[in-house]
């Protein structure tokens, strides 16, 4: 066995110094802390994991940096979303939609396909799968697919699956923050290194005031004119 | 250049070019939408006249079909009439607006003469459905006139010339000044007009009058621009209304055939396989039609093309036909090895064929936004490959990450109090024109995890979720 | 986190306004912002009360048009209205409020200076402009870009503090909260007082629909495409109390009250500044009045005016003076003197003619002691609105009389009062339609389907008709949409005539815009507007009768000598009545219609009065109201006149008992039904205002009760009830027949004893009157006159008299024949005239499509034998160049072949518009009578000899094809012979039937039954035959569908 495939086993302790060097093929994450975490952001030709049970909890903020920054002209390919990405959102925060591409397969097994298919071919800047239940082989058959493209993987699954081995070399976990104003990222598997603690990343698009309490509680009269529904008012006047 | 030539003037060639015409009363209305151009013969009967404004048209028989002229596809109709008419001589000339023209001198041994000829035009004519009017005539121009007129078949010229002279002025499709200028000298007939010196007439109607009474006569040659038929035959029809069953596609088609049939004629060649493709509204459906041999005959394409539409179960209404023929034969039979495919050359074009193929049209897709303040239809899928529109413009409020196909019902006292509503409102309230109309009080709320959710309070007091930050 | 407590926005239910909150809205936008706007004013100002606004200011779009109406009807209900607009930088807006009637003027300026800069419809104005606007309150709403807002917020502030506010506005949009947090922020900084405002575009939510459909119509898109256009919410209306206390606080609320309090201006304070130099110095108007009516009581009483009439001078002079509208009557004075001098001949008409000042001044023609004027009509001080005279002019020189009043008062003075073009059936069916993106094709066809006359209420049932018993809902959308976008105004456009003369600068007064024609402008109120705030507006109308006669007493003064004024016809010539009793009237002022030709035999007009009467009678109302029968049955003695007191004999003595005229109504009222004066002016205006209004039944019933007070019986009183509903807006004023019924009579003479002079003048008044030149000529040569052709040598650009009864057709019937070259030849002609058609090219120069008309015209057929040798003649090369001597030597003499004589006609018609020749009838008649269609057919003047009931066919060229509004479906046709017309009357469903024919024909044979009424002929058609064939190119230009 060459040294070669012996250090990309990934079983090789490497100094921090060598992730370095492949500092240059990865993609800043937009946020300084997870960065330093990661080899600069997020790898190359390496398959990611990012476990978290329900949407709304900051998740699409973490990959806008890297969506956004795929140049011409790789697709961007998102199969099976769990949920209908809104377009004018995407669009205002400048997401090339003209080249993102939407995916919807019947079956588990045709989703594997289509990843591997679009992570092999190289021309997909960015795959992103949702696989709540898939094997690891399966994921074996993913890692090979992202290294042999070259491009970002990245596969979304349940927290339930972080006992699960994986052979993904880099796994993090989402939970939301209490007051919703940041998410919280645990490196709890990484390529070259050991797990790290948990680290609070805020999320700039937040920025709700934070509420005063108002002084008085007006009771809410039922009487309502022909189809004018009451207006329930947050904050008050000035 | 005394010779025979034959007009075929085609004079509702934009009305009866649209399939569906014939049973009834139709008419043409010119690009503006303004005025009656062409009336049908079932129109006529009830009184519309060409010139006619549309809404006295309308007042006169209420049930008349209306159709808009265009330049572009009246143009591609004469260019198949070209092609079709391949088969009656070598030397043929397109006369525009619905005019062909055809030397007829040299054909006549091999249709054993002019009723010969006749005769095999009239069976053609019949199959085309078109009203057309036909003339012989010893020179181009004298042809074109005595089919405006009427039409008129003769063999020698002196019949010709007694024709020609009752032809009245106005075929000769003069100026609007010179025509009054000729009706404020009491002449009306183009025989009244050769009587006159032509010295004196050129000079005081100028030399152009003149020159075309010479073409007429035939003692200026006036040679006619011939047509060549296209290197490879690829002829597309529009029809003017949807179509849901694939066997209504049958008489569009044989037109096309009618016209593939002449082109073959013309090329002395055989098709082998021709390509048929069913334009919808955004995408195409492709059909591949092969033959052993090679065929010429439009009937036997017609046939094959039959049976393969029979099979064929329409996705969606069809808008449009386009005929190519891939590869031609000589007419003897001569050795070819059979197709092979070819291999696609450039890399995302081949993922995109393969995941289709694999999944099926409608899997892949693109979003993009379009400007409804209602968010379900702030959005629309638009397929993978294909024009993508210029300028977007997206809703200026805060949107969530994620929408959810359609809102969820949450529990009302929820909201409030497990639930914390973080900013809002902003109202929606409209659509009332398509159906669908909405009134919502949208808020940024927060679950007690921490998620964030985009709900709205309809106009009943009910509260849903519509979509999560992601 | 804390439970979270949150308030809830009330709903708008006016039942919910229990808090004591007061509240005046700032920032509402009508309708006359058009196509923005999606309320009426008086919609606003009705709803803005019932929701207890202490105030509510109409700010339009650069413009006051809507603020009159909203001011009548805040009169109305009580509430305080004030006068603003609003003006738009991109995407900030600036509201300003005129606090005094100094402020106002100051934005009538301010509007005026934006609007003449920009085309018809638009304004450019900078925030440069807005320097010297004192007196005025400003609330400025920012756009989107902070750092913008603060600097335009800082530069207010410096130029008017004190009287500027920061508006802000939440209209619960996308960006609402963002907008609130920066500008809250922002204002505080800058210690810019606030306030609140909801940019009002409707009174109530549910016009969101309608203010989408406008806007998409404004864009000219659908609404289905506007997208982002359309308002995302339908916010912008007028809230309720609760719900903007909850919006905005308390704080807020009360700046916009202590705001409204500040804005004192109120639209009644607008009084008429009269142009002061029309009095010469040291005299007051009264006093200047006074002397002129003097001076004009010698001429009109040169016997002396009898007692009563000087009493009556004297009080009317009284009221004038009491209620200051010397200057009025002076301005016009000025205007007719004006005209008088020009020799322009002019007449007053309207409520003027009821008043003997008016008489004296020369204003009007009506003599008070032949019909009896009724002053209150004209001046009541209890209505204290401005009298209302129109004057007509001759209409070729209207736009003398025009110029001199620009010229006198200056362009910034004077300026035309504006009509307010507003959403009718056919328009809202189009654009309604277009922005539910329905197809262009499609909504032609529904239009074509539906009857444009019928009234509003049956056009809509119709269209409901049209969508089937289960209409698609776009369908049911459609109609409803209609229905409430008619009425809505769309733009403005220029009075007819209506002047405004100030002393002042005009737009001090009232905002000026540039009118669609280059030099002319107008006022942004129309003629309701000026009359409701008591302002004065003198109409300079145009009459083509007055050029007519004009022009026929200068050919009879030139030809006898010395000059032929219009006092000099015998008054009741007997020769006269009899013409009129005959039906001969065509040509005749008033009386000339198919419809009066018919009455005048049955009313047999005997006097003056009697055309008064004859005037009036044939009109929609009284033919409703049913008074047309029993007015001839009492003429001919067939009915018993019966007046049920002597009070009521004297109204209605000169009608023979029947209510034909207003004014008869209005002392009906006053007589039976104890009305004040004013009161039954005020029924008048409710009787003509009742299609719009409605509020006639309070005046019915407060009559009932009057009459049954004074004891009529309740059937005489319900009679005259429903004679009133008949009146509507139909019923004509008496004082406006009596001024018709002079030219009447007028032109009557004329025909009767001067046909050919009358027949001249009339052609060279064209176009006017109801009849074509052909007809016109025709008619002169049925009465004896000699019509000699158009001829190079003979005639002039008019038609002229060559003899008492011998007429010579003028150049200017030549289609394509300019005056200046008519002009040129005339001039170049010898005394003996032209020897030849090369002779004639030598000595004038006109360019060949002059000469080409005039061949084709046949005047050359005197000098080239007939018209086509001439025009071939006129193809050789221009005699005048030396090569022409040349090439004559070898020319070939070619000779064409002479027209027949049905070319003739037909290039009479084309080129003339007149033929000499034989009637195309008579010539189809003699070559058709003995076989082909024309069998059987009798000529029109023998079928007075055929009793009636007898079944008959006639033919003949259809001239008029007429289907007035109030016939049921039925259609009148005339055809004409060679012996004159006939008329056809068919009925719906014989229409319907043969539509092609009837709407097809050139010339028709008609078969039917003659229906015979004393000498009146009509022929009920069963038939209809489409004969133009016989004659295929003749295809005689008819005038359709009146």
């Amino acid at each position: 066995m060459g040294l070669e495939q012996l250090i990309n086993r990934g079983d090789v302790w490497r100094g921090p110094g060598m992730l370095r060097s492949s500092a240059s093929a990865s993609r800043s994450t937009g946020h300084l802390q997870l960065d330093r975490m990661l080899p600069g952001g997020w790898p190359r030709a390496e398959l990611i994991e990012l476990l978290y049970d329900q949407p709304g909890i900051g998740e699409l903020q973490l990959l806008l940096p890297l969506l956004c920054a795929a140049e011409a002209p790789g697709w961007l390919m998102w199969v099976d979303p769990p949920l209908l990405p809104c377009a004018s959102t995407l669009h205002a925060q400048g997401l090339p939609l003209e080249r993102m591409l939407v995916v919807h397969t019947r079956t588990t097994k045709e989703r594997l396909w289509t990843m591997e298919q679009a992570l092999k071919s190289g021309c997909c800047t960015v795959v992103l799968g949702w696989l709540p239940t898939v094997d690891t082989t399966a994921l074996r058959r993913l890692q090979l697919a992202v290294a042999e493209g070259g491009n970002w993987g990245l596969v979304m699954r349940p927290r339930a699956s972080r006992q699960h081995s994986s052979p993904a070399p880099w796994r993090l976990l989402l939970e939301p923050e209490e007051d919703a104003r940041a998410l919280s990222v645990t490196l709890f598997k990484r390529k070259g290194g050991w797990a790290l603690p948990r680290c609070r990343m805020p999320l700039s698009q937040r920025s709700w005031r934070e509420v005063q309490p108002e002084p008085s509680v007006n009771s809410v009269p039922q009487a309502r004119l022909r189809g004018e529904p009451e207006l329930r008012l947050v904050g008050g006047g000035a | 250049m005394k010779g025979l030539w034959l007009y075929l003037h085609f004079p509702l060639l934009a009305l009866e070019s649209h399939s569906d015409v014939l049973e009834q009363p139709a008419a043409l209305l010119d690009e503006h939408a303004v005025r009656i151009v062409q009336v049908n013969a079932l129109a006529q009967a009830c009184g519309v006249v060409p010139g006619m404004a549309m809404a006295s048209a309308l007042s006169l028989e209420p049930r008349l079909r209306l159709l808009q002229a265009c330049a572009e596809q009246h143009r591609s109709q004469l260019e198949g009439l070209g092609l079709w008419s391949g088969r009656f001589s070598a030397r043929v000339s397109l006369q525009p607006p619905d005019g062909v023209l055809l030397e007829i001198a040299s054909m006549l041994r091999y249709f054993q003469g002019l009723d010969g000829l006749r005769r095999r035009l009239r069976q053609q004519l019949e199959k085309l459905d078109l009203t057309c009017v036909t003339a012989t005539g010893h020179t181009p121009r004298a042809a074109r006139l005595l089919a405006l007129d009427g039409g008129f078949w003769a063999e020698d010229e002196s019949r010709h010339e007694q024709r020609l002279a009752r032809v009245p002025l106005a075929r000769l499709e003069l100026d609007e000044r010179q025509q009054s200028r000729l009706k404020g000298l009491g002449l009306s007939r183009l025989g009244q007009l050769q009587a006159l010196p032509s010295r004196e007439l050129a000079h005081r109607l100028g030399a152009a009058l003149s020159e075309q009474l010479a073409c007429i006569s035939g003692q200026q040659a006036d040679p006619p621009e011939y047509f060549v038929p296209p290197e490879r035959f690829c002829r597309a029809i529009t029809l003017s209304h949807e179509v849901e069953r694939a066997a209504a596609l049958i008489f569009p088609l044989r037109r096309l055939l009618e016209e593939l049939e002449g082109f073959l004629h013309a090329r002395c060649r055989r098709a082998v396989t021709l390509e048929l493709s069913l334009e919808h509204t955004q995408e195409q459906q492709q059909l591949t039609i092969g033959h052993a041999t090679g065929e010429q005959r439009a009937e036997a394409w017609l046939e094959l093309c039959h049976l393969r539409l029979e099979r064929l179960q329409l996705s969606r209404p069809v808008v449009g036909l386009r005929l190519e023929v891939h590869e031609l034969r000589e007419l003897e039979p001569g050795r070819e090895d059979l197709f092979s495919p070819r291999l696609p050359a450039d890399a995302p074009a081949q993922l995109l064929s393969r995941l289709t193929s694999r999944l099926g049209e409608q899997a892949l897709g693109r979003l993009v936004p379009c400007e409804d303040h209602r968010p379900e239809c702030s959005w629309r899928r638009l397929p993978a490959t294909g024009r993508w529109p210029k300028e977007m413009v997206a809703s200026s409020g805060r949107r969530p990450g994620w929408l959810l196909m359609s809102p969820e019902p949450l529990v009302a006292d929820w909201v409030g109090s497990s639930i914390a509503l973080l900013e809002g409102p902003e109202r929606i309230a409209g659509g009332w024109w398509d159906q669908h109309p909405v009134r919502r009080d949208y808020y940024v709320a927060r679950w007690p995890d921490g998620r964030c959710g985009w709900v709205f309070r309809d106009a009943g007091g009910g509260w849903f979720v519509h979509g999560w930050f992601g | 986190m804390a439970g979270l407590a949150d308030r809830q926005l009330a709903d708008d239910s006016p039942g919910a306004r229990h808090s004591p909150l007061a509240f005046a809205e700032l920032h509402c936008l009508s309708n006359f912002s058009f196509l923005r706007g999606a309320s009426h004013p008086e919609e606003l100002v009705r709803r803005a009360s019932e929701l207890g606004y202490r105030a509510l200011a109409i700010t339009d779009e650069c413009s006051v048009a809507g603020v009159v109406r909203a001011w009548q009807e805040a009169c109305v209900v009580g509430l305080k209205l004030l006068v603003g607009a609003e003006f738009r930088f991109a995407d900030e807006r600036l509201v300003i409020l005129a606090q005094t009637r100094q402020g106002y003027a100051r934005l009538c300026a301010l509007i005026t200076l934006g609007r003449r800069r920009a085309p018809k419809g638009q304004y450019w104005l900078d925030w440069q402009d807005l320097d010297q606007l004192d007196d005025c309150l400003l609330l400025y709403r920012p756009g989107d870009d902070p750092n913008e807002a603060e600097r335009r917020a800082g530069w207010l502030l410096e130029r008017y503090a004190g009287r500027c506010w920061w508006l802000y506005e939440r209209l619960l949009g996308p960006a609402d909260e963002e907008r609130r947090r920066w500008q809250l922020a922002l204002a505080d900084r800058l210690r810019m007082p606030m306030v609140c405002g909801n940019a009002v575009l409707m009174h109530h939510p549910d016009r969101q629909r309608l203010q989408d459909v406008v806007t998409a119509i404004r864009h000219g898109v659908s609404v289905h495409r506007a997208g982002f256009l359309l308002e995302g919410n339908a916010e912008r209306h007028l809230r309720s109390l609760r719900k903007l206390e909850q919006l905005y606080g308390v704080e807020m609320i009360a700046e916009t009250v202590a705001i409204a309090e500040r804005c004192g201006f109120d639209l009644g304070e607008l009084r008429y500044e009269y142009p002061a130099e029309l009095v010469p110095p040291r005299m007051s108007a009264a006093e200047w009045l006074a002397q002129r009516v003097r001076e004009g009581e010698q001429v009109r009483f040169p016997e002396g005016a009898s007692d009563d009439l000087r009493r009556q001078i004297d009080h009317e002079l009284r009221l004038i003076g009491r209620m200051g509208y010397e200057h009025f009557f002076l301005t016009i004075e000025d205007i007719v003197r004006f005209a008088r001098s020009r020799g322009i001949l002019c007449q007053g008409r309207g409520s003027a003619a009821n008043s003997v000042v008016c008489y004296c001044l020369g204003i009007t023609e009506v003599d008070p002691r032949q019909a009896t004027l009724l002053f209150e009509r004209f001046i009541s001080e209890e209505r204290g609105e401005p009298p209302d005279i129109d004057v007509d002019f001759e209409h070729e020189r209207r736009e003398e009389v025009i110029q001199y009043i620009y010229q006198r008062y200056g362009r910034e003075r004077a300026g035309l009062a504006a009509t307010v073009i507003s959403y009718r059936t056919r328009s809202a069916l189009r654009d309604v339609g277009k922005a539910l993106g329905l197809d262009p094709l499609y909504l032609n066809w529904l239009s074509s389907q539906l009857d444009r006359r019928a009234g509003q209420r049956s056009w809509l049932e119709e269209l409901r008709a049209l969508g089937g018993e289960n209409p698609s809902p776009r369908f049911v959308l459609l109609v409803e949409l209609i229905e409430e976008i008619l009425g809505f105004p769309r733009h403005l456009s220029q009075h007819v005539g209506g002047f405004v003369i100030s002393s002042g600068p005009l737009s001090e007064l009232v905002p000026v815009e540039n009118a669609a024609m280059s030099e002319r402008s107008l006022i942004q109120w129309n003629k309701d507007d000026l009359e409701a705030l008591g302002l004065l507006k003198v109409d300079v109308l145009a009459l083509g009768m007055l050029s007519a006669i004009r022009r026929t007493l200068d050919m009879l003064g030139e030809r006898r000598g010395k000059p032929f004024p219009m006092q000099d016809i015998p008054v009741d010539d007997s020769e006269v009545y009899d013409m009129l009793s005959n039906g001969d009237s065509v040509g005749v002022f008033q009386v000339e219609s198919r419809a009066q030709m018919n009455m005048l035999p049955r009313l047999r007009p005997r006097c003056y009065y009697d055309l008064v009467v004859e005037v009036a009678i044939v009109r929609p109302g009284p033919i409703q109201g049913d008074m047309v029968h029993p007015y001839l049955r009492r003429r001919d003695g067939l009915e018993e006149v019966s007046y049920p007191d002597e009070a009521m004999r004297k109204v209605l003595e000169r009608t023979l008992g029947i209510p034909i005229f207003q004014e008869q109504v209005i002392q009906l009222a006053m007589v039976a039904g104890g009305f004040s004066p004013g009161e039954a002016d005020q029924l008048r205006r409710a009787m003509a205002a009742w299609r719009r209004s409605g509020t006639i039944a309070e005046y019915q019933d407060k009559l009932r009760a009057g009459m049954r007070a004074r004891g009529y019986d309740g059937e005489f009183a319900e009679r005259i009830c429903q004679q009133i509903e008949g009146f509507g807006q139909y019923g004509f004023p008496e004082s406006h027949a009596a001024s018709f019924a002079l030219l009447v009579y007028v032109s009557a003479w004329l025909k009767c004893h001067h046909p050919a002079a009358f027949c001249c003048g009339l052609l060279n008044s064209q176009p006017m009157g109801f009849y074509s030149p052909s007809q016109l000529v025709q008619d002169a040569q049925r009465h004896g006159v000699e019509v000699r052709p158009v001829d190079i040598n003979a005639s002039d650009w008019d038609s002229s008299l060559e003899g008492d009864r011998i007429m010579r057709l003028g150049f200017r019937l030549i289609k394509g024949l300019p005056r200046d070259a008519a002009e040129r030849l005339m001039a170049a002609r010898p005394e003996t005239g032209f020897g030849s058609i090369d002779e004639a090219r030598r000595c004038v120069e006109l360019n060949s499509r002059e000469w080409e008309a005039l061949a084709a015209s046949g005047a050359l057929n005197g000098l080239g034998g007939h018209r086509y040798q001439a025009r071939w003649e006129l193809l050789d090369s221009d005699p005048r160049l030396a090569l022409g001597e040349a090439r004559a030597a070898e020319a070939q003499v070619v000779e064409l072949p002479a027209p027949d004589e049905q070319q003739d006609v037909v290039e009479d018609f084309r080129h003339v518009g007149v033929s000499l020749g034989r009637h195309p009838m008579a010539m189809l008649r003699e070559r058709y009578a003995a076989s082909g269609p024309l069998k059987g057919c009798l000529p029109a003047a023998t079928l007075t000899n055929h009793e009636h009931g007898k079944l008959v066919r006639v033919a003949g060229l259809v001239t008029t094809r007429q289907r007035p509004g109030t016939s049921s479906g039925v259609t009148f046709v005339t055809l004409e012979d060679e012996t004159g017309p006939v008329n056809v009357v068919v009925w719906r469903d014989t229409a319907q039937a043969q539509r092609q024919a009837l709407l097809n024909a050139g010339i028709l044979q008609v078969t039917g039954t003659l229906e015979k009424e004393g000498q009146v002929v009509h022929v009920i058609a069963g038939r209809l035959t489409d004969i133009s064939e016989l004659w295929q190119q003749l295809r005689l230009k008819s005038r359709d569908f009146h």
